[in-house]
Parts: structure tokens; sequence; C-alpha cells
């Protein structure tokens, strides 16, 4: 039998994707196209599928092309350290989607695609909240949760009661929601909510209060020890 | 009529009636900032502070006396050591320390550690001459004044400004004799 992945949500949301399931399929090759995936998942195939079926990963760079599946390949895959498994764009956007704060934190120029992320996901915030499904005690939970993962990006959203829009942009793709609602977005908000109290801070306008950036990146960075350990 | 022995800041600050830390600190906030709107000049901002803060200390220090039962001071020193531990305990919620005596005991400095007024605050650029406090002078130059002590209240350190602490160096001018009837001729 033959199974093809093509995308990493597709890994996420089939029956493959929880762990140790997939080890009772007998596939005898399972095609994955890596840049469509994410390069973390390989690992998670690798336990799907712990048994003599043929993993052929297809990659645009060769050191992600690799046709077997020996524990040559463990190493030959790219290594994906604590560091690189990060937050990488984080935004405040005002109520009329004016864009209030937006700091991205990675050391490669993509700030404009990151800025592209942060665009998309507010209409997905909108679409949430003018359909709400959920109801009752969720009825005033102002964490949105996952709003779309992309082939490297999970984005998460926070919505606080006067229409302020938190977003998360991380690469790290095995976070969990608790973790960014309990570890990330309460905090953040206890920051804007500081940041916004300042006489000199005038409503609506860009947030250009240093204390905030530097208290910002001081959770971005312990966010990311937090939950990679 | 018994004597009262004067009271603790602490034990004044304790039983006086409270409000909310952030709700005071925003107020003061609104004010300073409707000031930069109205007056535009930062030195204009920091004069009105200051006259705000005098009006305010000529008022306060009647409260003061009334509330800490403090006997006369002896000497300015004393008077320095009870506007830190009692003055700014009982309207403030802090203490300063004094310290920085000049050699005729006629200049000392306040020195806050914390300053509840200051909370959120960051000063943006274009505001880097604003004394943000500078109502504090004006509330210990007021008080001393009723108390017939002409002073000279500065700001030496300012936290907003990036300093480590708050300092308000107090100079004493003149001690208006008591019976001298009080004209303005300033």
């Amino acid at each position: 039998m033959f199974i093809l992945f093509d995308s990493y949500f597709w890994i996420h949301e089939s029956q493959w994707g929880k762990e140790g399931e997939g080890g009772g399929n007998t596939f005898d090759v399972v095609l994955c196209f890596v840049g469509a995936i994410g390069g973390k998942a390989i690992q998670q195939l690798l336990v799907m599928f712990p048994q003599d079926s043929l993993l052929i990963f297809v990659a645009s760079s060769p050191s992600l092309c690799s046709g077997t599946r020996t524990a040559e390949l463990d190493h030959r895959l790219p290594k994906v350290s604590a560091s690189e498994e990060m937050i990488v764009c984080v935004a405040v956007v005002g109520h009329q989607n004016n864009p209030l704060y937006i700091q991205s934190f990675t050391e490669a120029d993509d700030a404009l695609k990151l800025h592209h992320i942060v665009h998309c996901s507010l209409d997905v915030i909108d679409e949430r909240v003018n359909n709400p499904k959920k109801s009752g005690p969720m009825l005033n939970e102002t964490f949105l949760g996952l709003l779309y993962p992309t082939e490297n990006y999970k984005v998460y959203g926070y919505l606080t009661n006067t229409k302020v829009k938190f977003i998360l942009v991380t690469t790290d793709l095995d976070v969990r929601d608790a973790d960014v609602r309990n570890q990330f977005f309460r905090k953040f908000h206890a920051a804007y909510v500081d940041a916004v109290s300042n006489p000199f801070h005038v409503p609506g306008k860009k947030i250009t209060s240093r204390t905030f950036a530097e208290r910002v990146s001081n959770i971005v960075k312990s966010f990311g020890l937090g939950s990679s350990g | 009529m018994p004597a009262v022995a004067p009271r603790s800041g602490d034990a004044i600050f304790a039983s006086a009636e409270r409000v909310n830390a952030e709700l005071f600190t925003l107020t003061y906030g609104a004010i300073v900032r409707q000031l930069i709107t109205d007056l535009e000049e930062v030195d204009e901002v920091n004069k009105q502070l200051d006259q705000m803060g005098y009006n305010i200390g000529v008022r306060l220090i009647d409260e003061f006396l009334a509330k800490s039962n403090v006997s006369r001071c002896v000497d300015f020193k004393e008077t320095a050591e009870v506007i830190a531990k009692v003055g700014f305990k009982m309207f403030l919620g802090v203490t300063a320390t004094v310290t920085n005596w000049d050699a005729e005991g006629t200049t000392c400095s306040l020195v806050l550690e914390d300053n509840p007024l200051v909370d959120f605050v960051e000063l943006p650029d274009t505001c880097q001459g604003l004394h943000y406090c500078n109502v504090l002078n004006g509330v210990v130059r007021g008080a001393l004044e009723m108390v017939s002590m002409k002073t000279e209240v500065t700001w030496i350190r300012d936290m907003l400004r990036g300093d480590d602490a708050y300092e308000l160096q107090v100079k004493l001018l003149k001690q208006i004799p008591e019976e001298y009837p009080y004209k303005d001729d300033e």
C-alpha cells in the first residue's frame, strides 16, 4: 500500500497523526513532500511508521532528501534546535484592524512575509468572532486558539474585550495551546495593559514604548525556554 | 489638654482613607498630559505643575500638622527628616531618605527609591525636558512656606530620565520670623 503526505495539516488531522497508531498500518511506501510538511514532521513520521516500510522524503534541498529510513537518516535530517523553534513574530492590532505594534524576532529578512501572515490572520479572527461556535462558559474566553497552521508556522490569536487583537506566529509546530494561552498571552496582555496606561500613549496609536518592547522580547525569550524544556 | 505624642508616618498611612494607586497614577498622568496639550511648552508645564503643587502644599500642611501631632522642629534637619519619614509616607505611601547635607545645614536631598506617580510612565522623546513629578517640588515648597521657611526645591535625579532614583534637593533660603505678616513679595 501507498500513502502520500503533502501537507503538515494532513498528518495532524488524519488518524495517522496519533502517535503509535500509524505503526499498526502496513504501508509499503510512504511518500512525503518535506517542503509541505515541514522538517519537524519527519521525526513524527518515523515514529508513526516504525516498521520496515519505505519512507520517501522529497525536498528541494539535497540535505533534506533521503530515500531510506535508517539511523543515518536521523542525523541527516535538518537539526531543528530549540532556539530555532521559537516565536518569530508578535503583533498587536487595534479594533479597526490598524497595526499598533508588530515585531519579528528572526535574523532573516522576512519581516514582510511575517507581516503578511499576520495580516491574513485578521480575516480568520473576523471569521471566528462573527461565527462563534462556542458558547456558555467560553463566551468570555479571549484566547482564540490556533488560527491556522501554515507550512512552517503556527498562528495563534487572542482578542481582548476592547477588540484589540494579539497575534503570535511561531515556528514551533509542537507548541501546546494551553502554554500559548497561559504562558504567553496572559503575560503579553499584562504588558499591553501597562503600556497603554502610560499617560503619553495615545489610544489607537502605535505603541512606541521601549519598556513594552523589552518586556515583550523577554516574554518571547522565556516562552521559548519554557516550552522546549 | 494633655500633650499628644507624635504619630509615625506608618500609623497615619495605615489609618488614612485610600484610593486605588492606579487611579491616582492615571489621574496624575491625565493632568500632566492635559497640561502638555494646553501649554505646549514643557518649561511652562513644569512651572504649572510646580504652581499646582504649591497650592496643594499650602493646604496640605494643615492636614499634616493636625494628623501627625508633630511638635515644633528645632532645626531644618529635623524638618527634613519629618518631611521624608512622616510627610511622604502619609500622603504618598513611600518614605524618602535624607542625604547630602551641605556644611551649613541648609541644603539637603530627599531621595525617593520608589515613586507611585510614575508607574507606567515613559517619557517620550518630545518631552525630555519635562519634570514629570514637579508637583512634588511645589508641595514641599508650599508646605514649608506656610511654616515660615522659604525654600527652593529642585530635581537632581529623575528615574524617568535614566537616573537610579528620584532626588529632590531642598534648599533653605531664609526663615521668616513668625510674627512678621506674610507679604507676597515674589
